[in-house]
This record gives C-alpha cells, structure tokens and sequence, in this order.
C-alpha cells in the first residue's frame, strides 16, 4: 500500500501547486459557463476549450481538462433542474425529479443534493482508480500488438452491443473513423495516404479541428437551426444545504450509485449516462416510494448524479492503465494527452508518474472546486442561462475559430473546422451517432499498427494467436459479445441499455 | 421518390466509399506478412460500400423512428445555417486582407443581425464591436496568438 500513499501524496502536491490550482478552477468556471449553456455538453465543452489548453505543460493541461469536465457535467445538471433541459445526456434522468422538485420550491436543495452527491462519488471513484490501475497495469505490462489489437476489437464489439441506434450505421461511423485516421503518413512505411497533394493533410487531421467541429460547431450549427427562446421560470434558488429528512433519504443512493457508475464507466460505450440511467432505474425499484419517483423523489437526484459522476471517473480507468478510450470524452483526451507527448497506457505511469497521479489528484481537487464554487455562483448561472441562443451562436463560433486557428497558427485550420461542423450537423440530421467516428479516429492509427505488428510477427499466420493465450481469450470474449444478441434475453436487456445511451 | 435520412445516409457513405477505394487504389497492398499500407484504407473502403449499399437498399420498416424524413423546425433554419457557414468562408478568405479586428467586427456584426429577432443594426454593430474587443484583449494582447494584422493595415 506504500506505494498508493507515496503516488497520491506526490499527485496532491503537484495539483495543490498553485498554478496548477488556478489552471483547475480556470476550468471549472469556464466549463460550467459553457455546460450551462443549452445543448452544450461535457464532450462539446471540452472540444471547445482544447486549444486554451495548448501550450501549457501536460500535467497542467490535463488538470485544466479535468476541472473543465467537472464544470461542464456540473453545469449540465444545474440546467436540468432548473429549466428542464439536460445541458447533455447525462443530465436527462436529473431532469425527471430534480426539476420538480425545483417546481416544489426545492431547486437549492436539488442543486445541493446534486452537487454533495457528484463530490462524495468523485472521491471514492479517485480512490478506487488509485486501487484498481495498478494491478491492471502491472498485468498489461506483458501486452503486445495482439493483446492491444484484441483488446481494442473487443472495445468496439461491445460499444457495437450498447450502441443507440441501428448497429449498421454504427458501424459505418466507425468505419469512416478509421479511414480519417489514415489520412497523412502511413504508419509503417510513411507513404501519404488519402491527402490529395495537400500539404496539410500529410500530417493527418489533428483531433482538435475534428472533434471541435463535429461536437462544437455542429451542435452550434444544429441549435442554430432552432433559435426558438424557451420559457425559462422564475425559480426561486435558496436553501441549499439538505435537510437531515432529506440526507437520510439520499446517503444509500448515494453510496450505491457510486458504485454502480464506477463499474458502468469501466465499459467500452459506457460512461456517465448509461451510469445515470442504471442508478434511477436501480433505486426505483429498492424505494419503498416507488410512486414518488417522477414527482420530485430525492432519491432520483441523489442517486444519478453521484453515479453519474463515479461512470465518468471509472471511465479514466482503461484510458489512463491501457490507452484505450471507451466514450468520446476520453477519446478526445487521449488525442490531447498526445498532443502534448505523454501516450496513456501501463508505460505511463513510469514514464510521466505526475501524469497519472496529478489525473487522480486533480478528480478529487475538481470536485471540491466544483464546490466551492458552484454553490454560491448559482445566481450567476441562473442569468447565463436567461440569455437567448440567438445573441450566443455568433460569440461561441467566433471562439472556435480563434481556437482552431491558434493550434498551428493556420487558416487551414479554420476550414477544416468549417468542413467538420457541418459534418457534425449533417450526421445529426441523418441520426448516425458521432460518438463511434471518433473514437474511431482516435484508436484507428494504434489498432492499425498492432493488427500489421500482429501480421508481422506471425508471418501471415492466424496461428500466432493461438500462441498468445491472453489476446485468444480476449478474441473469445469479442465473439461471444457479438454473438449474445442473437439471444432473447440478451438481446431485451441491451435494448433496455441502448435506448438511453448516448453513444 | 423521397429518401429518408437512412437512404440518404448510405447514399452519401456509399459514394465516399468509393472515393476511399479510388484514392487508395494506387497505394502497395502488401501481403499477409508484410501488409502494406493500402491494405487497410482498400479493405475498409469496400466494406464501407458494402454496408452503406445495404443501409441504402435495406428494407426501413423496422425502425421507423430512424427512417423518418428530415426533421424541419424552423422554415428559416437551414438557410441560417447555410448563411453562417458563407460568412465563416468568407472571414477565411479576407482576414489576410483585412486583418483580424475588422474582418472578426463584419462576421460577428452579421451574426448577430442573422440571430437577431427582425431587422437590426445599431445592437448587432455594438455586439459586434464588443465581442471583437473582448477576443481581441484576450486572444492577441493576453495569449499572443499571431492573428493576421491584414495587409491593408500595412500589416
């Protein structure tokens, strides 16, 4: 246990510096600020914000992402509860009691209870990264290509299984993920592929300009689409802190939406929402007030936005041990943990300790940000939250534009960011998921590479895996997942996850 | 005959398959010992092609929530966006010439006329003006980010 005291000790000290302090509550305040806004979720605030992290030192510039994932998730719920609209996906179930219980004149208490349930989460799913990563790293220490290439294969199996929507177009998504990942210099040989003789393609498309296209400006483009003002009502915010009524009927959900989101979030296609939705459903059925529940029940507060909160840390887990992304979240961070020369996977925690520690320290010291911070800003955001989408589009664009242009100091930029927002709203017009495409994108270069390493060293035999019994048993795994569906009982309980996932 | 979003879809992923096989045709395919670096985009592409023809080609009555028509929430919706999109290009295209304050003053002047609920001018110039300033004190003079001065301006 040495070891775990001595990591979070060193990763405590280099997030309480105050730099690094300050980089954090920069982006709590400017995540929240955009999480509050209207169809502007974590994944599109943290799309946005990427370029202000440029330039700064990894470790600064992951704890600044994280306190911008914290503000904007935060934000979100703030939404919720008090006009009804998830600022993202994960905040829908918060929607059904918080906001009633905001009509009930009890919006400070939804809003506390949200904010004390999200910090209590935050710090048991820091602790548990801390206790789960290491055990896993020192196993995947002995991975190669074949364990990589299995373990991502059985990633999109199971995003396949979870996935909204038709499994068809899913699958298109991640194919054309994979083929804009192979624009620029091939991997092995440095051939260009697919850059038609532009100069700036030739070191591919940088994650920033995609995913800031297709989840920022797309969204942009898409709420553009509809500058209908919503009636936003006057609630009354006061009395924030729970009363004892209320803490004894939401510490069990809690502590058991803390651990349900934990587990939920370690899945490939899981995270904080499908957290939210099995918290909810999960303590519906323990209440002994079921018929409360949709009229304003603490409990459907309380519970989802603690697990909300655990889906997103556990969602760290197999990004920070393995590399390997499991939501568009993740996916964008580790094209920006790349960005600025640190790879994730079990090598990183000798290579750059303060990367990993700083991560877990920073979780915890986000959400007491967060804290502190939302708390007596309430005020602030209610107004925010006031001003019509039709006086923010122009401002939010022009902040995408100075974002993207800024990366390489090129107007290349900006038109690929122009062509990737209307990518993004033209898929959302179509109803084919963005989620799979990036992450896609993201593990298209690495599984290529191991599939050809894999080809390599076995000479063009499929016979090297049977060699390799942890890559076969992973395989194993990939086809039974892709299997199961075939059966009814399986397949009713995946429709059950699918309907609410947001990938 | 009017397609729905799945036939539209896999009509536009079908094409692009097909450019994604064309432009990666030429590349070496290797072998399976040593697959080369057109192995991958050539294989993909055709499956792309292939999934996207049956998308287009598939019988749609499953889903019908999925298979509806292009939703239309706003008569004038798409035309903002098509706007937006001609103003992004065309700030692209003269912020060389007139550098970042006044081209960055014209896109977020017409933006917001184009958000706004009639014709206005006097508010959309003062946002305009404003959110300049403010993108301005921030982006060149706090982070000196190198935005083009515009050569009109000598620059």
């Amino acid at each position: 246990m040495g070891w775990l005291m001595d990591g979070l000790i060193a990763g405590f000290t280099t997030v309480l510096g105050a730099w690094n302090i300050l980089f954090c509550f920069i982006g709590a305040l400017i995540g929240t600020l955009i999480g509050v806004l209207p169809g502007l979720g974590p994944t599109a605030t943290i799309a946005m914000l990427l370029p202000l992290t440029v330039g700064l030192d990894p470790v600064t510039a992951i704890i600044m992402i994280a306190g911008i994932y914290y503000g904007a998730s935060y934000g979100g719920s703030t939404t919720a509860i008090l006009v009804n609209i998830p600022g993202e996906a994960q905040s829908v179930v918060t929607c059904i009691d918080g906001y009633r219980m905001a009509q009930n004149g009890r919006a400070g208490v939804a809003i506390g209870i949200a904010a004390i349930g999200s910090f209590i989460a935050g710090t048991l799913g820091a602790v548990a990264i801390a206790l789960i990563s290491m055990p896993l790293i020192n196993f995947a220490i002995r991975f190669g290509p074949p364990e990589y290439f299995a373990l991502m294969l059985l990633g999109f199996v199971v995003l396949l299984a979870l996935s909204k929507g038709a499994v068809i177009k899913s699958l298109i998504m991640i194919i054309v993920g994979f083929l804009l990942s192979m624009v620029g210099q091939d991997v092995v040989t440095g051939e260009p592929r697919y850059a038609f003789g532009v100069q700036e393609l030739m070191d591919g498309i940088s994650i920033v300009t995609i995913s800031m296209g297709i989840f920022g400006l797309g969204e942009v483009f898409y709420n553009l689409e509809r500058l209908s003002t919503r009636p936003v009502q006057k609630v009354p915010v006061r009395d924030l802190m729970p009363t004892r009524e209320d803490w004894r009927r939401s510490s069990m959900p809690i502590a058991r939406g803390s651990v349900v989101g934990f587990l939920v979030g370690l899945l490939p296609g899981g995270g904080a929402t499908l957290a939210s939705f099995v918290s909810y459903a999960m303590e519906k059925r323990l209440s002994k007030h079921p018929e409360e529940f949709g009229k304003g029940a603490i409990e459907g507060v309380a519970g989802p936005e603690a697990s909300n909160n655990a889906g997103a840390t556990g969602s760290f887990i197999p990004l920070l041990t393995l590399g390997l992304p499991g939501n568009p979240v993740t996916a964008i961070l580790l094209g920006a943990l790349i960005l600025y020369g640190v790879t994730p996977g079990p090598l990183m925690i000798q290579s750059h300790p303060e990367v990993f520690w700083g991560v877990v320290a920073s979780m915890y010291v986000g959400n007491v940000i967060l804290l502190l911070l939302n708390l007596p800003l309430i005020g602030l955001w209610v107004q925010l939250l006031r001003v019509p989408y039709r006086y923010l589009f122009g401002p939010l664009i022009l902040f995408m534009i100075i974002g993207a242009y800024s990366i390489n100091n090129s107007l290349f930029d900006v038109g690929a960011l122009l062509v990737f927002g209307l990518v993004g709203y033209g898929l959302r017009k179509l109803a084919f998921e963005a989620a799979p495409l990036i992450l896609a994108f993201v593990l298209g270069s690495p599984m290529e590479l191991n599939l050809r390493q894999t080809f390599m060293l076995g000479h063009g035999s499929m016979d090297y895996f049977l060699t390799r019994p942890i890559a076969l048993t992973i395989l194993v795994v990939s086809l039974l997942v892709a299997i199961m569906p075939a059966f009814g009982f399986v397949r009713n309980a995946l429709g059950k996850a699918r309907a609410v996932n947001e990938l | 005959m009017r397609l729905d979003r799945n036939q539209i879809g896999g009509l536009v992923f079908a094409v692009l398959g097909a450019i994604g096989l064309w432009a990666a045709w030429g590349l070496p395919f290797g072998n399976a010992r040593l697959p080369g670096p057109g192995a991958m985009p050539i294989v993909l592409s055709g499956a792309l092609v292939i999934l996207s023809l049956a998308l287009l080609f598939a019988d749609h009555t499953v889903a019908p929530e999925d298979a509806s028509a292009v939703d239309m929430p706003d008569k004038w919706g798409e035309l903002r966006i098509g706007a937006t999109a001609l103003l992004i290009m065309l700030y692209i295209a003269t912020i060389s010439l007139l550098g970042f304050f006044l081209d960055t003053f014209l896109l977020t002047f017409v933006m917001f006329m184009l958000g706004a609920p009639g014709f206005r001018i006097l508010w959309p110039a003062i946002g305009g003006l404003a959110s300049t300033m403010v993108a301005y004190g921030l982006f060149v003079f706090m982070l000196g980010v190198p935005l083009p001065a515009g050569s009109i301006w000598g620059g």
